[in-house]
């Protein structure tokens, strides 16, 4: 809502300059976004009087102006000829400076010297009239004034940012009321009588409403024998200064009183109504109307339009027809003030994506009582302003039963809710600063008495937040909460998670978040069937676009394009982890709440650590990726964990693994392959995995069992084996375990050898072990005898002992 | 006595410092503690002293051996190091090459500053509660006095599921859920972070973000605790010197209702580009819980009162951190999150 200051001046004087009332309502409630300057400066620009008007000696099109701007008489030539002698223009002196820096001088114009210029609206700075066309000045403007000031372009415009309960400030009336309460100074209205004359309107028009739930009031008016033409510059300027585009006097008058009361008016060509009718109804379900924006409207039975006896005529509180438009050739209207039902306005708004200054009034709900008023004073202007009558008689079919309302106050609550002390005094000062009719029914109860401007104040509550906006909240005490301690440690699956993060970060991962929403193609770009239950994905209703268009049953889509972005940037080392929910539906389309469940994504790819002189970096691959699981797992100390060789949809056929917690699937590893890669654009390998965390957690236990400290020293010998590549590094290890029997108590792989010093199809394993028994040291005999179980467990591999 | 004896430390001293081998060195210091030496010479004599003056000298002759063997080997030390000057030379490292980096990543800034804001709410006593991001209209309009069809929604532009699920638009309904939970029981601390998303995309908006809500309910709870509470949580979260103020406003599940603001951090509320010359900082939404939540989640509002908040993490954030653009934080570029490592 902007409020154009100097024109709110006309209902109150806050008594103190623009920005200051800005301040003070922001403080209070009604934030104030900004406050600007309406229009340019204009630095030499004048008015000026037509004096004579002469055909250029050279060119059809120019003519010659003589002006007199008081100090002085100049010759100018112009090329708009939408003026007269007797005319006052504003006049841009040479030197002058017009908005977009543009300077005037003295020029010759086809061997006429031109000495300043005569301007447009345009070229002021102000969206009035044509481009080309002078803008006319009203014939008492004194000669010689400066432009700027003799049009307030310098006034200062309040943006005011409403909050949706505070419809009643969507009129400058109501402003001004709000204003009252924060300064005390009084509210004038202005006038709203008009001068009847002529027939009576009741006499030759009726007005029926049938659905009076959707209209629980209908107003109507008529001026005849008038001339559509444009409003005074007066007017034109403050509808500018309000944001709204001035048409005519007719219809610049409807505007203006909407801003006044907040209360939106139409008017129809009173001739073009059949039979002296009009009908407020629902539409019926073939009906069309054809909109003042041209758009042809299908209508239904949920619309409520208003109609002559014969045809549609305006989507009711929305948008008028254009079959009785105002146009230049209309000589009689009929104004309409009327409430209507904000939901149904709020609907057929929506219906038709036809949001107006009008219809969010309406969908805020107009009051029942300035209705009347707001007719009266658009009548009195167009009064004022044409040359029509205002006929006698006025319609008013009222079935509102909104009278005001009462609320109980206690001040002692008000204090209570507050915890401050305010005075009983002060309280009831406050809300007669409001307008509210107070009484005092018993000690500590008040009956206040709310008028139809406010329907925001419906409980007790309400007044108290108008006692402590308007008391100020910068006197409200700062305390803190007392009361009973609660157990509030987080829950284990909290902290579980938090654990992961530490984790993962001391792994050198760095942690992502990336959006819940996913492009469901981006699953058939990773090969997924459709039976896959990431497949089961829940569809988004009104996204912007696809790439919001369902939520993620997988992180993978996130990360992928984190990756994506990275390798674009070079930044191409990369471990990153995302934690997160995905969302699974119990049933589609959805009819319960969807599940929604913890993930765990990682994605490493390029070389970690960055390489440095110091530290020797390796390709981050699958193992990188175990290891940082691994980490994870004995921290939770959860077993049971099995790899399966398996791969993903989107994974390269032989380096992948799935993840089994005791037998069930709990994720996977893998390297993305190579084709879905390609596809994505990925010019590096790209590993990935992707595990559940409920069955993780569910197994978790963060507290160790001390063992006590063995008394005897270990003891350590490595053995290495040459073995066939088929013989996977998990069946060794658990032959050597089942071998080493109890006296092994550490088995560690140091070392893994593929390449010219063993035969093709082999490699060469190096194992630590460490043998320790609880009481004694082991002789160098017994270790000899183990490990020889132990060679001969591997012999049965095919395993021979490497040199 | 005691005059030998210092004249002894002097020249002792004087020797020592001037030793410029580790053999010379060994002679002096046999010419002054060895057994024939100059301080055990000194001491042999010591009695032909007064019995009364004994002790004393004897303490002091003890106490300068002391000091001299120090002296000596202090000496010693340095003489050997600099015969060594060849080995040392071999052995020099070049101190200005970068440590041996340790490999360590970083959580994401929001989770920084999430787990910032639940650890000063904790300390408050507050519970950390968490609630579906796929909701119900119920939960996340009707139950916090949204009413059907009113503008009031228009304030939270939503991604839809179907007509009666949606992705939330705030953590608010994580209050009722809450609340209905543990009515009629007293009293209710929570804080919810969570994601929250709403049906905009541009530079200052994204349709996903991250919420952190605030409710207490108990007999006695008051605007004036609610103050308190944010303006100890906002000196927490930017320094003890923070002032907040509090302007009123409106949000259908609280009456009443404010914006809070911070003093600008950015320019100590001298007023600069980021507080628009204001000098203030929106970082927040916040009121008394409408007594008909309260009725609607199983609390009888004649009987207790409460307080809720919600602030958005990625403001927090930005404003902590100096992030100027929202985007940052969604497109995970590790030139953005290695900032924070």
């Amino acid at each position: 809502m902007q409020v154009p200051y100097r024109w709110l001046k006309d209902y109150i004087d806050p008594g103190m300059s623009a920005r200051e009332l800005a301040d003070l309502l922001t403080l209070s409630g009604i934030e104030v976004g900004s406050v600007e300057r309406f229009g340019a400066e204009l630095p030499g620009v004048v008015v000026g009087l037509v004096k004579k008007v002469e055909q250029h000696p050279g060119r059809s099109n120019l003519t010659l102006v003589e002006v007199d701007i008081g100090e002085a008489v100049l010759n100018v030539v112009c090329g708009a000829s939408n003026f007269k002698a007797g005319d006052k223009v504003p006049f841009a002196k040479p030197g002058s400076i017009l908005p977009g820096d543009r300077l005037i001088n003295e020029t010759k114009l086809y061997g006429a010297l031109s000495s300043g210029m005569l301007c447009s609206a345009h070229e002021l700075g102000l969206e009035l009239g044509a481009e080309d066309e002078i803008l006319i000045l009203d014939e008492q403007a004194p000669l010689g004034a400066p432009v700027d000031r003799l049009l307030d372009l310098d006034e200062e415009i309040l943006h005011l940012e409403l909050t949706p309960n505070r419809s009643d400030c969507l009129g400058l009336i109501g402003v001004a009321f709000e204003v009252a309460a924060l300064t005390g100074a009084n509210v004038v209205f202005p006038p709203c009588e008009p001068v009847e004359r002529g027939r009576n309107l009741k006499d030759f028009f009726q007005v029926k409403v049938e659905d009076t739930e959707l209209c629980p009031r209908y107003t109507a008016r008529a001026i005849e024998d008038l001339v559509i033409a444009k409003s005074p510059l007066w007017m034109q300027l403050r509808l500018l200064k309000a944001g709204i585009r001035p048409i005519s006097n007719v219809v610049d008058v409807t505007n203006y009183v909407m801003w006044e009361y907040g209360q939106p008016l139409h008017a129809f060509d009173l001739d073009l109504l059949a039979a002296g009718e009009i009908i407020v109804r629902r539409a019926r379900a073939d009906e069309e109307l054809i909109t003042l924006d041209g758009v042809k409207r299908k209508l239904d039975h949920e619309v409520l339009i208003i109609a002559d006896s014969s045809k549609a005529v305006g989507l009711a509180g929305v948008m008028g027809g254009k079959n009785t438009e105002i146009t230049a050739a209309t000589r009689a209207v009929l104004i309409e003030a009327a409430a209507f039902n904000p939901k149904n306005i709020r609907r057929t708004a929506r219906c038709f994506t036809l949001p107006s200054e009008a219809s969010q009034r309406f969908e805020k709900g107009v009051n029942h009582e300035t209705v009347l008023q707001a007719q009266n004073r658009a009548a009195y202007l167009i009064g004022e302003l044409t040359d029509g009558k205002v006929l006698n008689g006025l319609i008013d079919i009222n079935s509102s039963a909104i009278k005001p309302w009462t609320i109980q106050l206690r001040p002692s609550r008000v204090n209570k809710i507050l915890g401050t002390d305010i005075a009983e005094e002060e309280i009831m000062a406050i809300l007669q600063r409001l307008g509210l009719q107070l009484e005092l029914e018993n000690e500590d109860q008040l009956v206040v008495t709310v008028p139809l401007r406010r329907p925001d104040l419906l409980i007790e509550e309400d007044l108290v937040e108008e006692i402590v906006r308007l008391h100020g909240y910068d006197r409200v005490p700062t305390t803190l909460p007392h009361g009973e301690l609660i157990e509030n440690r987080e829950s284990l699956s909290e902290r579980l998670k938090s654990l992961i993060r530490d984790l993962l970060v001391s792994c050198g991962f760095y942690e992502c978040i990336t959006y819940s929403f996913i492009n469901p193609d981006i699953l058939s770009r990773l090969r997924i069937a459709e039976d896959d239950r990431r497949m089961l994905l829940i569809p988004v209703q009104n996204p912007f676009s696809e790439e919001q268009a369902a939520m993620r049953t997988t992180l993978l889509p996130g990360l992928l394009k984190a990756a994506q972005h990275n390798i674009s940037y070079r930044e191409l080392n990369m471990q990153l982890f995302e934690l997160g929910a995905v969302y699974t539906p119990r049933e589609l389309p959805i009819e319960n709440l969807p599940e929604e469940t913890e993930r765990l994504t990682l994605l490493v790819s390029g070389f970690v650590p960055e390489p440095s002189w110091v530290t020797p970096s390796r390709r981050a691959d699958f193992y990188e990726i175990k290891g940082a699981l691994e980490v994870i797992f004995k921290r939770m100390q959860v077993e049971g964990i099995t790899y399966i060789d398996r791969a993903e949809p989107f994974t390269h056929p032989t380096r992948s693994a799935q993840l089994l917690l005791d037998g069930l699937k709990i994720g996977f590893i893998g390297e993305l392959h190579p084709d879905v890669a390609a596809d994505f654009a990925l010019s590096q390998p790209v590993t990935l995995a992707e595990i559940e965390l409920d069955p993780l957690f569910r197994k978790a236990n963060l507290v160790p069992r001390v063992v006590a400290l063995p008394r005897y020293p270990a003891a350590n010998r490595d053995l290495a084996v040459v073995v066939s590549k088929e013989i996977s590094a998990s069946e060794l290890e658990e032959a050597i375990w089942g071998a080493g029997g109890k006296l092994l108590s550490a088995v560690r792989l140091f070392d893994l050898y593929e390449g010219k010093q063993v035969p093709a199809g082999k490699r060469s394993l190096a194992y630590s072990l460490i043998f320790r028994r609880e009481e004694g040291t082991l002789t160098e005999a017994e270790i000899s005898e183990i490990l020889k179980k132990i060679e001969e467990a591997l012999f049965k591999f095919g395993a021979t002992l490497r040199g | 006595m005691f005059r030998k004896l210092k004249e002894l430390e002097n020249e002792a001293c004087l020797k020592i410092k001037d030793a410029t081998s580790i053999d010379e060195l060994k002679e002096i210091k046999v010419s002054i503690l060895g057994k024939k030496g100059e301080l055990t010479t000194l001491l042999r004599s010591l009695g032909a002293v007064d019995p009364e003056e004994r002790p004393k000298v004897g303490s002091a002759a003890n106490a300068l051996r002391l000091e001299l063997e120090k002296l000596i080997l202090g000496k010693e030390q340095l003489l050997r190091d600099a015969s060594l000057g060849d080995k040392w030379a071999k052995e020099q490292i070049d101190i200005s090459l970068p440590g041996r980096p340790a490999a360590l990543g970083q959580k994401h800034p929001l989770t920084l500053v999430n787990d910032e804001i639940k650890e000063i709410f904790i300390g408050l006593g507050f519970q950390v509660a968490h609630g579906p991001e796929i909701e119900s209209d119920y939960y996340n309009y009707e139950a916090l006095n949204f009413p059907a069809d009113h503008p009031a929604r228009d304030m939270q532009d939503s991604f839809y599921i179907t007509t009666k699920y949606l992705l939330r638009t705030h953590t608010s309904p994580v209050q009722v859920r809450v609340m209905e939970k543990l009515a009629p029981s007293l009293p209710v601390r929570i804080i919810a972070p969570g994601k929250v998303f709403r049906r905009d995309d541009d530079a200052t908006h994204s349709p996903m973000f991250h919420q952190v809500e605030g409710l207490v309910v108990d007999q006695e709870v008051t605007f004036a605790d609610l103050k308190g509470t944010l303006l100890l949580f906002a000196r927490e979260m930017f320094g003890p010197e923070q002032k907040i103020r509090l302007r009123p406003s409106f949000f259908p599940f609280t009456e009443p209702s404010a914006e809070v603001d911070i003093s600008c951090i950015m320019c100590a509320s001298r007023g600069c580009r980021v507080c628009s010359n204001t000098g203030w900082l929106e970082i927040l939404g916040a009121g008394m819980v409408h007594p008909r939540v309260l009725e609607v989640a199983g609390y009888d509002p004649k009987q207790v009162t409460g307080y809720a908040f919600g602030m958005g993490v990625e403001r927090i954030a930005m404003l902590k951190y100096g992030i100027a653009d929202l985007r940052l934080f969604f497109t995970n570029d590790l030139r953005f999150l290695k900032q924070f490592a």
